[in-house]
């Protein structure tokens, strides 16, 4: 590769133009070379700014009012599987009755492992309190000290809706189907109708170079796709998530792709096909 | 953030003053539509109250993780538009963006800020037409390198050198901002993070 090709590659990658051929050779060499690594970061930051050079236009000023009304809000108004049951065809219905029964059978008998997942995540949440606790704010700064403190909050918040969306009996999993990628990555989905929680259980999940992330997406009806979730797995490869539950209506798939920038494209690991299973849940 | 975080609703207030503007007038680039750039803008704004801990310091300034977020939500729009309608043609001129002086100097943006608008903006005008017409075909339309050879007519190849050649001067152009051997992070500590 020459010097202009490599260069090629890297600002075309940080701008998001390449195809995908080159998009995965881009990848690989930011992978495998720092120096190229750091040269693409350079890149990423020069592609960042070009949004600057826009004319500045003002938003309608009702826009405020509205923002901030729903902020004040706060509701969700991802559909609830309930609302998707009421657009359910009868004939799909009566088709897949006995899936559900089996499915329901098999929620019943993995309650007792709920229960001790959940006994698992209230250990964490304990811990969590208690590195709370323990941040010594007269030794860091301030500033840090909130910084962790909010991070650590946010998590434990996490952990509870996490807990209770477990602790739902009746709450809906779907296990993800591996793809070719996955690479004995495995998971499901969870959605709990009364928490109005959905989250997504993952592990034996692959290492990423450094600058990738996984990202959850979701499909609507439309086919319209929504990045629900960004993260990185634990060292064994183990996440669980609360996903955003605004980034998309009415969700038929939901997929686990890695992807190698911010933006969420690459491949895909997992798929759960959801409107099935969740519409007729009973 | 870390009020935002808090849930503090005064937060999202001077948040959305301070950047509503810009968040607004990239997905109004990017989509060519007031109202569909308006519920870009409200989408974003909302996912930052919902989300805050999706942005992280560590990998960025939070201006450039904001415009990042709009850009990609935008161009998700842009998509979904384009394969309803087909036939549309969005962006025919994209140079005219920085023929149009700016209809709003906005105070709210801060002085470091507006000083990195007027050097990016000076240093997308410096650039060769034709190299601006391919990164800001990139950019704002979210097409590919061959996207663009199709839409302009040019060779693959040239296409290809004329991304490279802009970006690198506007490496150059704007390294102040970006090779100031801080880690980006340590930039936002001064005012960005703190809304």
């Amino acid at each position: 590769m020459t010097p202009e090709e490599r260069e090629a590659l890297l600002s075309g990658h940080a701008l998001g133009t390449l195809s995908e051929p080159d998009a995965r050779d881009a990848a690989r060499l930011i992978r495998t070379d720092e120096a190229a690594a750091a040269e693409y970061a350079a890149y990423v930051e020069i592609a960042d700014l070009i949004a600057l050079s826009v004319p500045m236009r003002r938003a309608d000023p009702g826009l405020r009012e509205r923002v901030i009304a729903a902020a004040r809000r706060n509701g969700l108004t991802w559909h609830s599987p309930a609302r998707w049951r009421r657009h359910a065809p009868m004939a799909g219905m009566a088709a897949a009755l006995a899936i559900v029964t089996m499915w329901a059978v098999g929620l019943q008998t993995s309650v007792s492992t709920l229960r001790e997942e959940t006994r698992t995540l209230a250990a964490i949440v304990e811990s969590d309190a208690r590195r709370l606790d323990a941040i010594d704010r007269s030794a860091a700064s301030v500033i840090q000290a909130e910084s962790l403190g909010v991070q650590l909050e946010t998590a434990l918040r996490d952990q509870q809706a996490l807990i209770a969306a477990q602790g739902d009996a009746e709450a809906v999993r779907v296990p993800f189907q591996p793809t070719t990628a996955a690479h004995g990555a495995t998971g499901e989905y969870l959605w709990s109708d009364v928490n109005q929680t959905a989250a997504v259980l993952l592990s034996g999940l692959p290492p990423l170079p450094v600058g990738a992330t996984y990202h959850v997406v979701v499909e609507d009806a439309l086919g319209r796709l929504n990045s629900a979730a960004s993260f990185l797995p634990d060292i064994s490869g183990i996440a669980q998530l609360i996903l955003d539950t605004e980034a998309g209506g009415d969700p038929t798939y939901v997929y686990v792709i890695a992807a190698s920038g911010s933006a969420a494209q690459g491949p895909i690991l997992l798929q759960a096909q959801l409107r099935t299973a969740v519409d007729l849940f009973p | 953030m870390e009020a935002i975080a808090r849930r503090e609703i005064r937060a999202l207030e001077d948040l959305y003053d301070r950047y509503s503007a810009l968040v607004f007038s990239v997905a109004f680039r990017v989509l060519r539509d007031n109202q569909l750039a308006q519920d870009v803008a409200q989408e974003v704004f909302l996912r930052v109250w919902r989300q805050p801990t999706s942005y992280d310091p560590a990998r960025g300034r939070f201006v450039s993780w904001l415009m990042s977020v709009t850009r990609n939500r935008a161009l998700d729009e842009l998509r979904k538009v384009t394969r309803r309608l087909r036939s549309e043609d969005q962006d025919d001129d994209p140079v005219s963006g920085l023929a149009t002086a700016d209809r709003l100097d906005d105070p709210a943006l801060g002085a470091e800020l507006a000083e990195q608008r007027v050097a990016v903006r000076a240093a997308m005008t410096r650039l060769p037409p034709e190299q601006r017409r391919v990164i800001e075909l990139a950019y704002f339309g979210g097409l590919t390198q061959i996207e663009i050879a199709e839409r302009t007519g040019d060779p693959l190849g040239t296409v290809k050198t004329r991304i490279r050649l802009g970006m690198r001067k506007l490496r150059e152009s704007l390294a102040e901002f970006v090779a100031d051997g801080r880690h980006p992070a340590a930039q936002l500590v001064e005012g960005e993070a703190e809304a």
